[in-house]
């Protein structure tokens, strides 16, 4: 196979440097978004990006695509340090009152209107359709606003174990609904 | 022949999750790590996979914008550092499933880690490499004795304290710049309960920063002799000091000390 058509963090992996630029390119508005999203400060967020791309340099060399997308690698990278980087800071992104109110209605749905929807993105926001109003709700807050599962139950004013009992069946039955439509060849996220 | 050890699904799920979204402290890790263990291999990156997806199709709906210009400077004169400070003899592989082999091979071949953290690794899988957390239970002074015949670069201090009730403590470390990664191991650190403090490691590299790099906290289960793996979270050029502070469960981002325990590297 051609060098260039080949997944670029392989091409990491071995030292290609113009791979690395185009890693940093291809990948570095996700990780940016995820960081600011989930630590909510950017002098935060800046310090977080750095610590996941050399994480990504360094497990580059792991990466299957046979498993995952790169992008998939590179979220699930992103993800792990930005929460074990919160867990060390103690504290969750802070948010306005109002803006708090608005996410906590189970009707704000529209955030899945306008995103891109190719490949496992579109496999994604499809299975997420599909989900009841108040999973969705919930899925929003645990993942997209980065909350904990104490602050949506303070706030939803909903018992702990049941706010992580209904996101984990949330996830449960997105990944049911991925693995329904997995790409023929492709390793399911399931058994 | 059916494996007696059936793991328990619903609970990696339960674990799996809070990981993602709060996180886990060190039990309830080590609790999920050795349950993945057993666990079939779809199992183990599954929820991983799923809440990546959902990331990144809530990600390209974001208004946090492009990355800022001077941070995309930063990753590009980090990433020039990182790959310098690695070792020359790697290639391209011409089949573009090579680098999936047997994960050991890889190690080898690419040189990047110590040969037995990648046994520990080819057995928790590779998603749990990204931040290995029990390997204090798993890892012996032999590990030691090898990364440092394994890695010519390797640099190496003992453990001192000017505190009198850390003075008895002893060991030492090993640090690789190229691997940026190494062990400590400490005899005589009191086990610490890591719902209320947990050691934390910091690395000076005054080419780097002002600022000491925060080498990742851990915990002491018993006061006999422990490894611990250094997980410098960014990269440490030449460290020149490697010194331990006691701090709250989870660490802190700056420390107000004191050092407990401070190795100076030889030279």
């Amino acid at each position: 196979m051609d060098v260039d058509q080949q997944p670029l963090l392989n091409r990491v992996a071995a030292g290609d440097a113009e791979a690395v630029q185009l890693c940093i390119d291809r990948f570095g508005a996700l990780v940016w978004s995820l960081a600011r999203r989930l630590l909510g400060n950017a002098a935060e967020a800046e310090d977080a990006v750095q610590e996941i791309f050399i994480d990504i340099w360094r497990n580059a060399s792991r990466y299957d695509a046979r498993v995952a997308s790169e992008k998939t690698f590179v979220a699930m990278i992103a993800r792990r340090r930005i929460i074990d980087r919160r867990r060390r800071l103690g504290r969750a992104p802070e948010m306005e009152t109002s803006e708090l109110d608005r996410l906590s209605k189970p009707d704000e749905t529209e955030w899945l209107s306008s995103v891109e929807t190719t490949d496992e993105v579109s496999r994604a926001v499809d299975a997420i359709r599909q989900l009841k109003p108040d999973q969705q709700q919930l899925l929003r807050l645990a993942i997209h606003e980065g909350w904990t599962h104490q602050k949506i139950a303070d706030h939803l004013q909903i018992p702990l174990g049941t706010v992580k009992t209904n996101v984990r069946r949330g996830l449960m039955r997105v990944r049911e609904l991925l693995a329904a439509n997995t790409v023929p060849g492709e390793r399911t996220v399931t058994s | 022949m059916t494996d007696a050890r059936t793991p328990d699904l619903e609970r990696i799920d339960a674990l799996m999750v809070e990981s993602l979204i709060d996180g886990l402290d060190d039990v309830a890790q080590r609790e999920l790590d050795t349950m993945l263990a057993d666990a079939p291999v779809v199992e183990r990156d599954g929820m991983k996979k799923v809440v990546a997806m959902i990331d990144q199709a809530w990600a390209s709906d974001e208004s946090a914008g492009e990355l800022p210009a001077s941070l995309r400077q930063q990753l590009s004169d980090d990433a020039t550092r990182f790959f310098d400070a690695q070792p020359a003899a790697r290639s391209i592989d011409a089949d573009p499933h090579a680098s999936f082999g047997p994960i050991v091979t890889r190690f080898a071949r690419a040189g990047w880690y110590a040969a037995a953290a990648s046994i520990v690794i080819a057995i928790l899988g590779w998603w749990q490499v990204l931040a290995p957390r029990d390997g204090a239970e798993r890892l012996t002074a032999q590990t030691m004795a090898s990364f440092s015949r394994d890695h010519a670069d390797s640099v190496s201090g003992d453990w001192t304290s000017s505190i009198p009730k850390y003075a008895k403590v002893e060991g030492e470390l090993v640090w690789s710049d190229a691997e940026q990664t190494g062990y400590m191991r400490f005899v005589g650190l009191a086990a610490n309960d890591p719902d209320r403090e947990q050691y934390q490691l910091w690395i000076v590299d005054p080419d780097r920063d002002k600022h000491p790099i925060d080498g990742g906290v851990f915990d002491v289960p018993t006061s006999g002799e422990v490894i611990v793996p250094i997980d410098a979270k960014l990269i440490a050029k030449a460290p020149k000091v490697f010194a331990i502070t006691k701090e709250q469960s989870g660490g802190v981002v700056v420390s107000a000390g004191p050092h407990i325990l401070v190795a100076k590297i030889e030279s």
